[in-house]
């Protein structure tokens, strides 16, 4: 016999009481778990974006309003692909790394996706430096120099990542890693789309966004197959400067008024406002945990007082002082904190790691770190809304235990 | 390939170097016309105006409209003030016998109208979409260094611009070292060499450009790699070693894949677009 | 061994004052089988609790040993109820999710025997009382006597000095009374002193002697001082 076996073999005995107020522990813990796993990653995927793309420049169509910068392309509203050119051809700095796109759906054995029309730098990279020698007296910029010696297949498959791509002929396809898996595709094979056969030059590595379910075409072609004309949906800056991104938005906006010009960092903004927005809900909730759940657990364990009034009564009569009595009420307060903590994390995790990526559209990996503070605050809020039930029992007096029948 | 704009003085001394680094130079040829003849009437008078050691300025338009009228009058105009270095071409990029002038411009999806003034060695020295200025014609022509350097740059190659003469200090060195760079089995299919005198008055405004004084003392080699921003400065003495140096870095810097933080851009990790520097070749 | 000083004890009821005891004055010796009889709501429980430190007095002191109980605190009763005092009570105060081993081991657990310890002492005191083939059961597997008999095995396992005993057969039919009353007797024997209150005159009659109480007054007992009474003896 000792504390643990009294605890453990009373919560045995009242398991209705257990189960429901270990229920309600999971629950709020599921919550808060769920919630702070998901938009973690959810910030951390932003982090990532701004820290990848945050130099980057979206030139759109002014109607369109854009929440994934992945998928910037996927709309119905269209620009003049002109404006490509007019930006290579200025005298903005910044702006030789370009990416048109144009998408258009394709159907590929009962799937559909995205047929991406993109422009290979090589078709308008010299016109760069048509803006006469006057580019010579520029400042430094970036620095950085690209020498053309990336491999074909490596500038490829650096699609995705980079962005832009050096070379495409008009019947080379790239498929995205999603749309490979599922169909079966694979370097060297043909693929009929809206009735020309290409070829796949590339299958690209998976990225975890909207591209892996892309195939990326020659702009014109693309052009050609849809009949759209000589449009866009996008024009992608690939900036390699936050500085110079940032002074380009006016300067494009002034190039082209017709268009609206965003940087990654307003994109993303309505992502942080989410977040943020997540964050403070979880703080509200926490608060609610604490509060009504500690509510619930300090009005349980009341009724178990009251339910025990007699075995109190006899354990004072048998020896046990009041520090005990204490102890036991407490001890089964943090037990059942315990096994909330636990279940809540559990189940909370699982829930952040299926629906996380439908949720938020970003992969959700657990974080052991969150047990101990989901163990800390179950434990915590157990232990304090027990408090006064188990001081009250420890002040009862065992002679009115023992009139009560 | 190594292009040098000879000038009488520098002559001489440029020949005792030339015997020194001979095998490792390759002699001046006669320039290459850069376009076909025949294919088009576009290219075909493109080509008449580089056999002729003249500019060529094109004025490509797609349909008849207010726009385009006003920008041929302004185009006429200007070319009648430059008639005597220039020649003027009218290229309907809708025509099916323009084609290949269109294709060889890469210009179907440009702006239009649009007028380009080209060099005789085939690069753009300007260009003009939407609204051609009569006023900003002269623009159009550069100097032949610049001209040399811009169709390098055209065709995605690093420039290595030597600026020397027979009164600079370090030529030799800065010659060597330039010459090790572009023969080195790396870069030679990717850069070039360009030598210029910086006392020549031509060349002035380019190496104004270049922000190096036509009174520097010392031979001053710079790099400048596509689309034409320079991305090192080298005074005097130069090695091979120094100058592939800088283009590794600048090459993996700071920025690969886009991926820039503040103050995380260019080798010395300064990238302020607004930030001033002095012009080289001062004497100390 | 167990002293009561003149001590008075008023509830308010109603707001109404009710006195539970009144100037009662014990003395108790070790070894001594005292039976407390008298009719319902006369002060016998009233006296035995006061008597096991479990309630305080209004006036007047209780000794237990020489030294006054309610001058120390409620743990340090605590302390001394755990280490001189048993409880036998009438419905018989078993923890209901604990097997009857495990009941007989809550004083033991009280008293800091270790967990070894404890099982084999448990083990013995059940055996002592006839459960030994019962180790195992929870209350609400065993007859009312069965019960009585783990409560009797519990209130011995920290081998108590005092045994105060409330109605211990109150629930009991006549069979199983005498067996738990013929135990009291044994535990008396061992030089236990006991106090039993008790309604059952056989009972009673196994004490050696017995205190009666009315209306709170202690009214008569073999060899008892009663101060300022007259005295009725009770036959033993």
């Amino acid at each position: 016999m000792n504390l643990r076996t009294l605890v453990w073999r009373e919560l045995l005995e009242r398991k209705a009481q257990m189960l429901t107020v270990a229920f309600g522990i999971i629950l709020g813990m599921t919550t808060l778990i769920a919630i702070r796993t998901i938009s973690f990653y959810s910030e951390k995927a932003v982090a990532r974006e701004l820290d990848s793309l945050g130099a980057n420049v979206l030139v759109l169509p002014k109607a369109v309003s854009l929440q994934d910068y992945y998928a910037a392309d996927m709309h119905h509203e269209v620009i003049p692909e002109e404006y490509v050119m007019r930006l290579t051809m200025s005298d903005l700095q910044g702006v030789d790394n370009l990416s048109p796109k144009l998408c258009v759906p394709v159907t590929v054995a009962d799937r559909r996706y995205s047929l991406t029309g993109i422009l290979p730098k090589s078709e308008f990279q010299a016109k760069a430096a048509w803006a006469g020698a006057g580019i010579f007296s520029r400042p430094i910029g970036c620095g950085v120099i690209d020498m053309g010696d990336t491999p074909p297949e490596e500038d490829k498959k650096m699609l995705t990542r980079k962005r832009v791509i050096k070379d495409l002929a008009a019947d080379e396809i790239l498929v995205g890693a999603d749309v490979a898996a599922r169909q079966k595709i694979h370097e060297g094979d043909s693929l009929p789309l809206l009735g020309k056969t290409f070829t796949v030059i590339a299958v690209l590595p998976e990225t975890g966004t909207v591209d892996d379910s892309r195939i990326f075409a020659h702009l014109h072609t693309v052009q050609e197959l849809s009949k759209a004309g000589e449009v866009v949906n996008c024009i992608e800056i690939v900036g390699c400067c936050k500085e110079i991104a940032a002074g380009l938005v006016e300067s494009v906006n002034t190039l082209l008024p017709d268009a609206k010009v965003v940087t990654v960092k307003q994109v993303v903004d309505t992502q942080i406002t989410l977040n943020r927005m997540i964050e403070r809900l979880s703080q509200i909730f926490l608060a609610i945990i604490v509060l009504v759940g500690g509510a619930g657990i300090a009005n349980a364990m009341s009724a178990n007082v009251s339910e025990r009034r007699r075995e109190i009564g006899t354990l004072m009569a048998l020896g046990a002082e009041s520090w005990l009595i204490q102890r036991i009420f407490l001890s089964k307060a943090a037990l059942l904190g315990l096994i909330g903590g636990v279940g809540g994390y559990a189940i909370g995790t699982i829930l952040a790691v299926t629906l996380g990526p439908k949720l938020a559209g970003v992969p959700v990996l657990p974080m052991p770190g969150l047990a101990v503070w989901a163990l800390v605050i179950s434990v915590g809020v157990a232990l304090a809304a027990s408090c006064i039930p188990a001081w009250r029992a420890s002040q009862l007096d065992p002679v009115a235990t023992f009139r009560e029948t | 390939m190594l292009r040098r704009r000879p000038s009488p003085a520098f002559a001489t001394c440029t020949t005792c170097l030339w015997l020194i680094v001979g095998p490792m130079l390759l002699a001046a040829e006669a320039r290459p016309n850069p376009w076909p003849v025949g294919t088009s009437p576009g290219l075909t008078s493109l080509a008449k105006a580089s056999e002729q050691n003249r500019y060529a300025y094109v004025f490509f338009w797609k349909a008849e409209g207010e726009a385009t009228q006003r920008n041929r009058d302004a185009f006429d105009a200007a070319l009648a003030t430059l008639a005597n270095r220039a020649d003027a071409i009218s290229v309907c990029v809708a025509a099916p016998e323009e084609k290949p002038t269109v294709d060889a411009f890469k210009v179907s999806r440009a702006p239009m109208p649009l007028v380009l003034a080209i060099a005789p060695n085939g690069a753009v020295t300007k260009a003009w979409p939407l609204d051609f200025q009569a006023a900003t014609a002269g623009e159009g022509v550069v100097s032949d260094g610049a001209a040399a350097c811009l169709k390098a740059i055209q065709n995605n190659k690093l420039v290595l611009v030597s600026v020397q003469n027979s009164l600079t200090a370090h030529s030799d060195e800065a010659l060597q070292a330039a010459a090790g760079f572009l023969n080195d089995a790396r870069f030679a299919a990717v850069a070039e060499g360009v030598v210029l005198d910086p006392a020549d008055p031509l060349e002035a405004r380019f190496l104004a450009d270049l922000k190096v004084l036509p009174t520097t003392e010392k031979a001053i080699t710079v790099l400048l790699a596509p689309p034409g921003t320079p991305v090192a400065t080298f005074v005097g003495a130069v090695s091979t070693a120094a100058i592939v140096a800088k283009v590794t870095d600048a090459k993996s810097g700071c920025c690969p894949d886009g991926k820039c933080g503040p103050g995380q851009c260019c080798p010395g990790g300064k990238c302020d677009p607004a930030q001033k520097s002095t012009p080289k070749g001062v004497s100390k | 061994m167990l002293c009561m000083e003149n001590v008075t004890k008023t509830y308010q009821l109603r707001r109404q004052p009710v006195t539970g005891l009144d100037r009662a004055t014990l003395d108790i010796e070790k070894g001594d089988f005292v039976s407390l009889v008298g009719p319902s709501g006369s002060g016998k429980s009233t006296l035995l609790l006061m008597l096991g430190g479990m309630l305080s007095p209004t006036s007047g002191r209780v000794l237990l040993d020489g030294h006054s109980l309610y001058e120390r605190s409620a743990n340090e009763r605590a302390r001394l109820r755990q280490r001189y005092i048993g409880f036998v009570f009438q419905t018989f105060n078993l923890v209901p999710y604990l097997t009857a081993i495990e009941n007989v081991q809550v004083p033991l657990y009280l008293g800091g025997v270790p967990p070894a310890e404890q099982r084999d002492r448990a083990t013995a005191m059940l055996q002592r009382v006839g459960l030994g083939n019962r180790l195992d059961h929870k209350p609400s597997e065993l007859s009312v006597g069965q019960q009585q008999r783990v409560a009797l095995a519990r209130m011995l396992a920290n081998d108590p000095a005092v045994i105060l005993a409330d109605e211990p057969t109150g629930n009991l039919d006549p069979e199983t009374a005498a067996q738990v009353i013929g135990f009291l007797a044994e535990f008396n024997a061992e030089g236990r002193t006991v106090v039993m209150v008790t309604h059952d005159p056989r009972a009673a009659q196994r004490a050696k002697r017995v205190v009666r109480l009315v209306e709170g007054r202690l009214v008569g007992d073999g060899g008892l001082t009663i101060r300022g009474e007259t005295v009725d003896r009770v036959v033993a």
